[in-house]
């Protein structure tokens, strides 16, 4: 490819379009073509952009962040593309004017798109924002066709509008970072690059400016880079809109609507892991099952909003007594479990007791002429016992044990 | 080497180093999900293979690990596609690399002429491409998404667009190099593939992406061990045939009678089973327009629009014989049974009160001695 790059001094001669059929003589012109191709690129991949940030907020039309970043790429595939049609004609200074506003309000509007996914208001200061990279990107040709300060007014534009979007996407929303949040970040780095690279270079060398200069550097930097750039970043989007669906599914299939705790599946799961782990390491895993007495009495006398309050009442109490390493999930119904790993029979006990004490403190339902209290069932598992296959035994003892509490008069437990 | 085409390649190239970095960060993020496992192979491989010749390895052996990094490539987005929709991987893949690894190869060593090496090739590809859209287009029976038509159809773009390029240069005798600067080769071989390229991953992603939405909206509207609707999604749905117009909406809710005693003397799981096989038995039973979904516990519930109370009351006696039909659980003293509480719309009423209506009723029934409906 070295051997391709060169100077010509008639860059940003007039483009004479090529004639369909590819009946045209190439030689005169050729010099021409290498911006052009990139150029084409440029506009080809951000039409693709747009058509699949399209694409998304169809198939994510409820998330009103997907429809800025739509419009966004919209507005940016057009301010790429609608310089074409009037290359060498008089309107192109207008069409390149509304060309780089375009961008610079696809800029702004992605930097939206992204406070809004991160859950955070935008207000006025947006539209101020708009407003003032409008007056930027616009004033150079209010001043005539000056194209240094066309240059160098786009770069602090753009400057401006990709910090901003990167302070949002590196703030994220207080959530580890994510693949899909570091594309993003660093396909604005290189997007933005070659736009500062560009403007210094043309202030410090006031070097002659086009579009349509075929030097490897400029087609470089003019176009394969943004492109590049453009196309990482909103790949990268969709991607982190992905990762945080992904999560919110995981959420939903392991945790329990009601109290916020691990739901069955997912305490099955976590039992299975603490009693491999158990079975490595020698130590022992206790399980809790815990059941809320006369429950069904709360339900049928205070209704069941009563009764949820109840329980995510003591569902709270549960997660508060247990000690960093517990797995606290509710199994259904009235029915909590605690998987403890690493406490013996002892332990587990202790934890009983402390769990009982702190049901019997709870505040009782207005209406409810007693106090809430919990039976507990313990098991535990150790040495040889413990394996992922030991998960429904262990079960059924705190289960048998559980109902032995029960039996005794319940507000106790038994260990099994 | 010619500007143009140069230029379109590197743009090529940049876009394909891109796309595969994009489907690693899929794969990621989907926790290592199989097919996007094989989906970001199949980015990296046809990312290496197409802007080989932009790196000068254009020798025969250059042009034989292209030729076989880009349909290994081609493959394994097909067997990614064959894993999403629940299919096992296509042999067929296997015997497409292998014969284009024999053939290409053996085409390179028995003779100078590029055009049986092409001609090989092209069809390898139009038969890898046809396989990735029928495959996008069939998915697994489900109606048709965003994302399945993006695949398909960037798939059929790209078919039609190198046809086309092989068709004009053969019928036309001109020199069909990837490095001729001729406007119909940059245009079909670089510039129409650049896009169809982007907009296939970033529709593999969506098609990805809609099934997780469609999980998780079934994960947060469902009831994990019954199947049904869950509480929240019930009270929606009911409210929604309310404010339907003015028509008859009836409610039933439904309760298992002594489920207390199934789950202490055959304990949770035997209890789990019987709650699925009452539900399984509820839903067959009802008529295609009735909701019905689990209010919690051992409690149901069936909103029936378009339904007055005498209707209700036909449905919750065909429910009542369908329960006590079932097979009684192993151990257990007394057949299994439910007792339902039957409220009808009244001007005014809400969800809320109509739902008070049938927890009155669904008492009533119960004190009554159970295994019998009551209407408010």
């Amino acid at each position: 490819m070295a051997a391709t790059i060169r100077r010509d001094a008639r860059a940003g001669a007039a483009y004479h379009p090529p004639v369909a059929g590819g009946t045209r003589s190439l030689g005169e012109h050729r010099v021409d073509l290498q911006a052009l191709t990139g150029s084409v690129a440029f506009a080809v991949t951000q039409t693709a952009v747009a058509l699949f940030m399209f694409g998304l907020y169809v198939a994510a039309r409820r998330d009103s962040c997907t429809r800025y970043w739509a419009v966004a790429s919209a507005l940016v595939a057009i301010g790429v593309t609608i310089p074409f049609p009037f290359m060498g004609t008089g309107l192109r200074p207008t069409a390149v004017w509304l060309g780089t506003s375009a961008i610079v309000a696809g800029l702004v509007w992605m930097w939206w798109g992204m406070r809004v996914f991160f859950g955070r208001a935008v207000g006025p200061a947006g539209w101020w924002l708009m407003l003032g990279h409008a007056v930027l990107a616009g004033a150079p040709f209010a001043l005539g066709e000056q194209a240094h300060l066309r240059i160098v007014c786009f770069a602090a534009a753009v400057t401006v509008a990709v910090g901003l979007i990167v302070r949002e996407v590196w703030r994220g929303a207080g959530a580890p970072m994510t693949v899909g949040r570091r594309l993003v970040i660093a396909a604005y780095a290189v997007t933005l690059l070659p736009i500062i690279v560009r403007a210094s270079v043309l202030l410090g060398t006031g070097a002659g400016v086009t579009a349509l200069t075929d030097d490897a550097f400029d087609v470089m930097l003019l176009y394969l880079l943004p492109m590049a750039g453009g196309l990482l970043s909103s790949v990268g989007t969709v991607l982190m809109y992905f990762e945080r669906t992904i999560d919110e599914k995981d959420y939903l299939a392991s945790h329990d609507e009601l109290t916020r705790l691990y739901n069955r599946r997912a305490m099955t799961e976590q039992g299975m892991r603490a009693l491999d782990a158990a079975a490595r390491t020698g130590r022992p895993v206790s399980l809790l099952l815990i059941d809320v007495d006369h429950f069904k009495s709360v339900n049928d006398t205070l209704g069941h909003e009563a009764g949820d309050r109840a329980l995510h009442a003591v569902a709270r109490c549960l997660a508060a007594e247990c000690r960093r390493g517990d797995i606290v999930g509710r199994h259904g119904g009235e029915e909590f479990c605690i998987v403890c790993p690493g406490a013996d029979a002892a332990d587990a006990a202790r934890l009983g007791e402390r769990l009982l004490r702190a049901v019997a403190d709870i505040a009782p339902p207005p209406g409810l002429p007693r106090r809430l209290s919990i039976s507990i069932g313990i098991a535990t598992a150790s040495g040889p016992d413990a394996g992922p296959d030991r998960w429904d035994m262990l079960q059924r003892q705190a289960d048998q044990a559980l109902y032995g509490a029960k039996q005794a008069g319940r507000n106790r437990m038994l260990a099994g | 080497m010619e500007l143009q085409a140069v230029t379109a390649s590197a743009a090529v190239g940049i876009a394909r180093i891109t796309i595969a970095l994009f489907m690693f960060g899929l794969y990621l993020a989907a926790r290592r999900d199989a097919c996007t496992g094989y989906w970001a192979a199949s980015a990296i491989l046809v990312g290496i293979g197409s802007t080989m010749p932009l790196y000068g390895l254009v020798g025969s052996f250059g042009i034989w690990v292209a030729c076989v990094t880009v349909i290994s490539g081609g493959v394994c987005f097909w067997w990614g596609l064959n894993l999403f929709f629940g299919r096992p991987r296509s042999v067929i893949g296997i015997w497409l690399i292998a014969g284009m690894t024999v053939g290409v190869g053996g085409l390179l060593l028995m003779t100078h002429s590029q055009t049986p090496r092409i001609l090989a090739f092209a069809l390898a590809v139009i038969v890898g491409t046809s396989l990735i859209i029928r495959e996008a287009w069939r998915g697994d029976g489900s109606p048709l998404t965003v994302g399945r038509a993006m695949v398909a159809g960037s798939y059929a773009v790209a078919l039609v667009s190198l046809a086309v390029r092989a068709v004009y240069f053969v019928i036309g005798g001109a020199p069909a190099s990837p490095t001729s600067d001729h406007p119909v080769n940059v245009l079909l071989l670089y510039l129409v593939p650049l896009m169809t390229s982007i907009l296939a991953s970033v529709g593999t992603l969506l098609m990805y992406f809609q099934r997780t939405v469609a999980q998780k909206e079934h994960l947060a509207t469902h009831d994990d061990l019954t199947r049904i609707y869950n509480r929240r999604a019930l009270a929606e749905a009911g409210r929604r045939a309310l404010a339907a117009g003015p028509r008859d909406v009836a409610v039933l809710l439904i309760d298992v009678d002594h489920f207390k005693s199934v789950n202490d003397t055959l304990g949770h799981q035997a209890g789990d089973g019987v709650l699925a096989a009452i539900a399984e038995t509820l839903s067959g039973n009802c008529r295609q327009t009735d909701i019905i979904g689990r209010q919690g516990g051992e409690e149901f519930c069936i909103v029936c629009p378009d339904t007055h109370a005498a209707e209700a009351r036909v449905l919750a006696d065909r429910l009542l014989l369908a329960v006590a039909a079932l097979p009684r659980p192993d151990g257990l003293g007394a057949p299994l049974g439910i007792s339902i509480g039957i409220a009808a719309r009244t001007p005014g009423s809400q969800w809320e009160g109509l739902l008070a209506d049938a927890d009155r009723a669904l008492y009533a029934a119960k004190t009554a001695g159970r295994g019998r409906a009551i209407t408010a």
